[in-house]
């Protein structure tokens, strides 16, 4: 025992130990990795913390249990896609040609083929591209990540623009009228796609 | 902590931070192929976390199915405001709350006292022994509390701070730490029973 | 069970998969659902027309024809959509000329 009056539980759960000490708070020491003369001697304290350490051990072992971790994890990600393929949101026609040509791209259809377009620029990673249809051409706007290094950014989004406009011209036939490219960030440079897309 | 706990999550990757973020961008504009991407590299620590929550491999890879299937639907309203992998972590916690209330409550929540007594085991073989305990933890872990269950895992299991799990499931840190204590006074009390 | 649209579908599908720069049509369901069911037969006895849709005709005897597909990306999109428009024009010419009807083509992506 000490000295100490019992410390007072918030919690009607909580349990003061013969010594005075709250097992909440004994608990909360042992978590927290702080030490104290009291409890590493208290009769009361150490035993409390010794069951908390048993269980812990034994949660893990569960936890090391086959059916905690051997997963069907290929056949999750089939099944998510086969759903996600009944419910594709493919955005907006766009007029390819002349609009009386009654000839019409899905804005997701020609977005890939600019994103495609944009990341032909070295180190240039595309991610939101979107596409608005104006009177007579569509509207561009793409936001991109160049890499680190990269000495001129301007430039780097002045080129994405003249890719993006060739491959809309070239590719799609889809006339465009502004390309707004926004380099959102600078990235260390890596390797973008790598082996676990293909784990299972 | 007694060893720092397996956290179910991708490796930490500056590069694939960056290109989770670009894929969600692409995703939520309605690229599946995108999101195929995500649920690949994420699919694997998803279910580590839904067994850990529900201890049962079939209802952990429905729930993740589920979560993935509710994340693509709310993808165009997603802003971005944290990671793909934290959003869905969150969404994948509470889809496996829901389905840990579902459940039948398999004993009555205030019987501490009176928790059923062990089988005795007699076995000298350890393995045996470690088995029954391993049966008995499960069963301890049925009686507690959708809450209580959820809270516990994330902080014991996967290692989580009392912050990030008050935020996951949208109460407060001291209600987490209550919920933790709770659960760890109930199990400790079944643990006890062993000795 | 056929009807005279649900052969004019048919028709318009082969026509339409024969040109030059058509990957395939726009699958529907059935075909996107087909990781599902591989164990069934691939194409099946009947193809999949979902990708072609016929509404009409009004009054004055048009119909619209509404044609999806998949387009091969190694070809430019709208010379491959001009290619579809032509196609299906001589073969709707070639069997009901009088009928003005509107043909609206829709490429749904490249692969």
């Amino acid at each position: 025992m000490n000295n100490r009056p019992p410390e007072t539980r918030t919690d009607p759960d909580d349990e003061t130990l013969p010594c005075g000490r709250l097992l909440s708070r004994v608990w909360a020491d042992w978590e927290d990795a702080v030490h104290d003369d009291h409890t590493a001697q208290c009769a009361h304290c150490r035993p409390a913390v010794a069951d908390l350490e048993r269980l812990e051990s034994r949660v893990r072992a569960l936890d090391a249990e086959p059916a905690q971790t051997s997963f069907d994890a290929a056949s999750v990600v089939d099944r998510v896609m086969d759903t996600v393929r009944l419910e594709l949101r493919p955005g907006r026609p766009l007029p390819l040609g002349d609009a009386a040509e009654d000839l019409r791209i899905m804005e997701n259809a020609a977005a890939r083929v600019l994103r495609r377009a944009a990341e032909e620029v070295p180190g240039v990673r595309a991610g939101s591209c979107r596409l608005t249809p104006g009177a007579t051409t569509v509207e561009v706007a793409l936001s991109v990540r160049a890499p680190l290094t990269t000495p001129d950014v301007r430039a780097v989004a002045q080129e994405v623009r003249r890719r993006v406009h060739e491959a809309a011209d070239r590719r799609l036939g889809l006339r465009l009228g502004a390309i707004d490219v926004r380099v959102t960030d600078l990235v260390a440079e890596a390797a973008p796609h790598r082996e676990e897309e293909s784990s299972g | 902590m007694t060893g720092s706990p397996a956290r179910s999550e991708p490796p930490d990757d500056e590069a694939l931070r960056v290109d989770d973020v670009l894929m969600t961008e692409r995703a939520a504009e309605g690229d599946e192929d995108a999101f195929a991407v995500l649920v690949r590299r994420h699919a694997p620590a998803l279910l580590r976390l839904a067994a850990r929550l529900l201890g049962n491999r079939t209802e952990a890879e429905d729930a993740v199915q589920d979560a993935f299937v509710s994340a693509w639907r709310r993808l165009p309203e997603f802003r971005g405001g944290s990671s793909f992998a934290t959003w869905m972590y969150r969404i994948v916690t509470n889809r496996c709350l829901n389905v840990l209330r579902a459940r039948r409550p398999q004993a009555p929540l205030n019987d501490l006292p009176d928790l059923p007594a062990p089988a005795h085991v007699t076995a000298p073989d350890r393995i045996t022994e470690g088995r029954a305990a391993l049966h008995d933890l499960r069963e301890a872990l049925a009686t507690l509390s959708p809450e209580q269950r959820t809270c516990w895992t994330l902080r014991t299991l996967d290692g989580r701070s009392y912050a990030f799990i008050a935020k996951t499931v949208g109460i407060s840190e001291q209600a987490v730490r209550a919920r933790v204590f709770r659960a760890r006074r109930r199990l400790t009390h079944t643990l006890g029973a062993w000795q | 069970m056929t009807s005279p649209a649900t052969d004019l579908r048919t028709e318009l599908a082969r026509v339409v998969e024969d040109v030059p720069g058509v990957a395939f049509l726009a699958p529907g369901i059935r075909r996107r659902l087909r990781s599902l069911t591989s164990a069934s037969t691939p194409d099946g006895p009947t193809p999949d027309i979902s990708g072609i849709t016929v509404s009409g005709p009004l009054p004055d005897g048009s119909r619209t024809i509404g044609i999806r597909l998949v387009c091969r990306a190694d070809r430019r999109v709208l010379d491959t959509a001009r290619a579809v428009r032509e196609a299906v024009d001589a073969h709707l010419g070639g069997t009901c000329a009088e009928s003005p009807d509107r043909v609206v083509i829709t490429v749904t992506g490249a692969v």
